[in-house]
């Protein structure tokens, strides 16, 4: 199995005053984007060329964070698909510190990313953890619980060549779910905080017989290729 | 320091990636003797300013194994921490079995249980290393190879479009 795991692309989480004064909320969304931000026009982007660099690769399954920003980079990305692809919704996938807030509910999807085919999650999450995750004190070592739980779940449904999209956050993914895929969590490890930009991709082979290949970590070429100095600041 | 890692890989390919490189200054080009070591080296210089880049054949990532891996990231490593910003051009082996665990650290142990780096030609890795402490993972990445995958400058013209 291949897994790609992506970040989501700038949210308004970061940018500017300035940036932000620029961009008026979605109305339907404006409640939520105090905790859960939507992305920034230049996110979209971000989005969209992560999309295109990923356009060959036919995902036999695609899964998102619920929150606004990661569903909004699925959505980029699987618009150059070149089949229908559904968009799974993990709640174990979602950032550190966001645990039991009161993020985007599924009844708005299909005002806030038209066109996109949504599986929201269901209680219990597919994962086998909770729906919505419980207010606790997260550490690194209940992120990795959460990556576990979200391997775990990926081993049992794919194997052999199949490919699969993850769509999460920074701390999540760099901190927790690329150290599980790759199983580099032990005490010691210098290797457990992966860096993650904005559509940085990663990827990591798991073979049949649980070999672990990094194939790509944080390749964000797709953001430098070309001469737009707004997008290479960002990532290097 | 920024250390630019490049694995050696044909003609075609060595442009693309020199030409990708081309945005970031170099201070050296180092490259180990490997076939094609010397002449990927050469396409990465072709982009940058000769008279400001040194260019030489860098023993030290020659025939790299576990255990030279291991001693290039003391000395060695650290006389081309005072250049500033350098690549290396190494075969994609070297790099995905022995440097680049090495950089980041990868113990031995999981080794052993068969983590490993892709071995992808002409794809580059960059990591910052500040002397005395280890890799700064916070700004690294790995076997970046778009470059690679655009066929022709006509797709290079519509993903800049793209950024507009």
């Amino acid at each position: 199995m291949y897994v790609y795991v992506v970040r989501h692309g700038q949210s308004r989480g970061w940018p500017s005053d300035t940036e932000l004064q620029k961009e008026p909320f979605h109305p339907a969304g404006a409640k939520y984007e105090p905790i859960d931000p939507s992305l920034t026009r230049l996110g979209h982007r971000q989005a969209d060329l992560c999309g295109k660099f990923l356009a060959d690769i036919d995902f036999d399954a695609a899964f998102s964070g619920p929150l606004h920003r990661h569903i909004d980079t699925a959505k980029g990305i699987l618009q150059h698909q070149k089949t229908h692809k559904k968009l799974e919704i993990l709640s174990d996938l979602t950032e550190m510190g966001l645990e039991g807030c009161d993020i985007i509910p599924e009844e708005i999807y299909d005002v806030l990313f038209p066109g996109l085919d949504i599986l929201p999650c269901s209680d219990p999450s597919p994962t086998g953890g909770p729906k919505v995750l419980p207010q606790w004190d997260e550490k690194y070592s209940t992120l990795r619980v959460r990556a576990k739980r979200v391997v775990d779940y990926l081993r049992k449904r794919f194997s052999g060549s199949d490919r699969v999209l993850v769509v999460s956050s920074a701390l999540f993914g760099g901190a927790a779910l690329i150290p599980v895929l790759l199983e580099l969590t032990e005490e010691g490890n210098m290797v457990d905080f992966f860096d993650f930009q904005n559509t940085g991709i990663t990827m990591v082979e798991i073979t049949d017989d649980g070999k672990r290949i990094l194939h790509c970590a944080n390749d964000g070429s797709h953001l430098i290729l070309g001469d737009c100095e707004e997008l290479s600041r960002i990532t290097l | 320091m920024k250390l630019y890692i490049i694995t050696d890989c044909d003609a075609p390919a060595a442009d693309r990636t020199g030409r990708q490189m081309s945005r970031i200054k170099l201070d050296g080009v180092f490259y180990s003797s490997s076939r094609r070591g010397k002449a990927t080296a050469e396409s990465i210089l072709k982009y940058q300013n000769a008279d400001n880049c040194r260019f030489e054949l860098l023993e030290s990532i020659c025939s790299l194994d576990g255990e030279k891996a291991e001693a290039f990231m003391g000395a060695p490593a650290e006389s081309l921490l005072s250049m500033g910003t350098v690549a290396l051009v190494v075969p994609a082996e070297d790099f995905g079995q022995h440097l680049g665990p090495k950089i980041m650290h990868v113990s031995d142990r999981a080794l052993s249980e068969g983590v490993q780096f892709a071995a992808a030609e002409g794809t580059i890795s960059m990591f910052e290393l500040k002397k005395g402490e280890q890799v700064d993972s916070s700004n690294s990445f790995v076997n970046a190879s778009l470059h690679l995958k655009v066929s022709d400058i006509e797709a290079i013209k519509d993903l800049r479009l793209s950024c507009e």
